[in-house]
């Protein structure tokens, strides 16, 4: 499978995106999926959309990005995390 | 004073069973702490504040926990500040702004250099969702105790 790009965007794009940004990591490259994640600030995402398959956001986004747009918790929380990854691995897939 | 991977962790920053009414005033209590031990620059309040008014980092774990933070150019060191809150306070859910948390722990970060703590954050993160630790946490009104709790589970 072709290497996919996630962008992982939250509030300062520092300390929530990084966690969640390594914890996506890990669970996809388990599911056989080859990914890398790249990290920013909700303001910068239109900078950051170059090759990217899909976006994971721990913060409340508005605008059409043309890719599709996770909002989760998961990755923090632990809870609904499994289905969480399923959602991303699905659309990843589609794309 | 200790370090985690070179995370400040120190009684004097530990605040246990606040009885405050709202989250400004935890986080200047401990933003003040901060600042008086140097490892914040000056507007280091007004920066977390205002970011969590856009980006609220409220999280939903079986007890509620808030993590404010706030840009690395407000940060001298990297540490991390905590209260544990005999009354709640209500912190605006992390990306639903419409939900309100009764959060019982804060836990300010102070981060200056993000991109080498990843994994102490994911540590951070992992622990937080262990409600067992908390509980404990929240029982404990030594901060040394508290101190050594954590430093037991991040290392």
């Amino acid at each position: 499978m072709e290497k996919k790009r996630i962008l992982v965007v939250c509030g300062t794009g520092i300390a929530t995106s990084t966690v969640v940004a390594k914890n996506i990591e890990e669970k996809l490259k388990e599911k056989g999926f080859s990914v890398e994640t790249r990290q920013c600030k909700a303001t910068e995402i239109k900078n950051n959309l170059d090759g990217v398959d899909l976006i994971v956001t721990t913060t409340n986004l508005s605008g059409d990005f043309g890719i599709p747009v996770i909002r989760s918790l998961a990755f923090l929380t632990g809870i609904g995390e499994e289905e969480a990854i399923e959602e991303i691995a699905n659309k990843l897939k589609e794309s | 004073m200790t370090t985690v991977d070179n995370v400040i962790i120190e009684s004097d920053l530990i605040f246990p069973g606040l009885n405050l009414k709202t989250k400004e005033e935890v986080i200047s209590l401990l933003g003040e702490k901060l600042k008086e031990k140097g490892y914040v620059k000056e507007d280091f309040i007004e920066g977390v504040l205002k970011r969590e008014e856009v980006f609220p980092t409220g999280l939903p774990f079986e007890i509620p926990v808030a993590l404010p933070h706030t840009d690395a150019k407000y940060c001298n060191k990297t540490a991390f500040s905590i209260a544990t809150l005999e009354t709640p306070v209500k912190f605006k859910e992390m990306g639903n702004p419409e939900k309100e948390l009764d959060v019982k722990m804060v836990i300010l970060l102070v981060l200056n250099e993000p991109e080498s703590q990843v994994k102490w954050l994911q540590r951070l993160i992992k622990i937080l969702q262990n409600t067992a630790f908390l509980k404990r946490l929240l029982s404990c009104k030594n901060p040394d105790k508290i101190v050594e709790l954590f430093q037991k589970e991040l290392s």
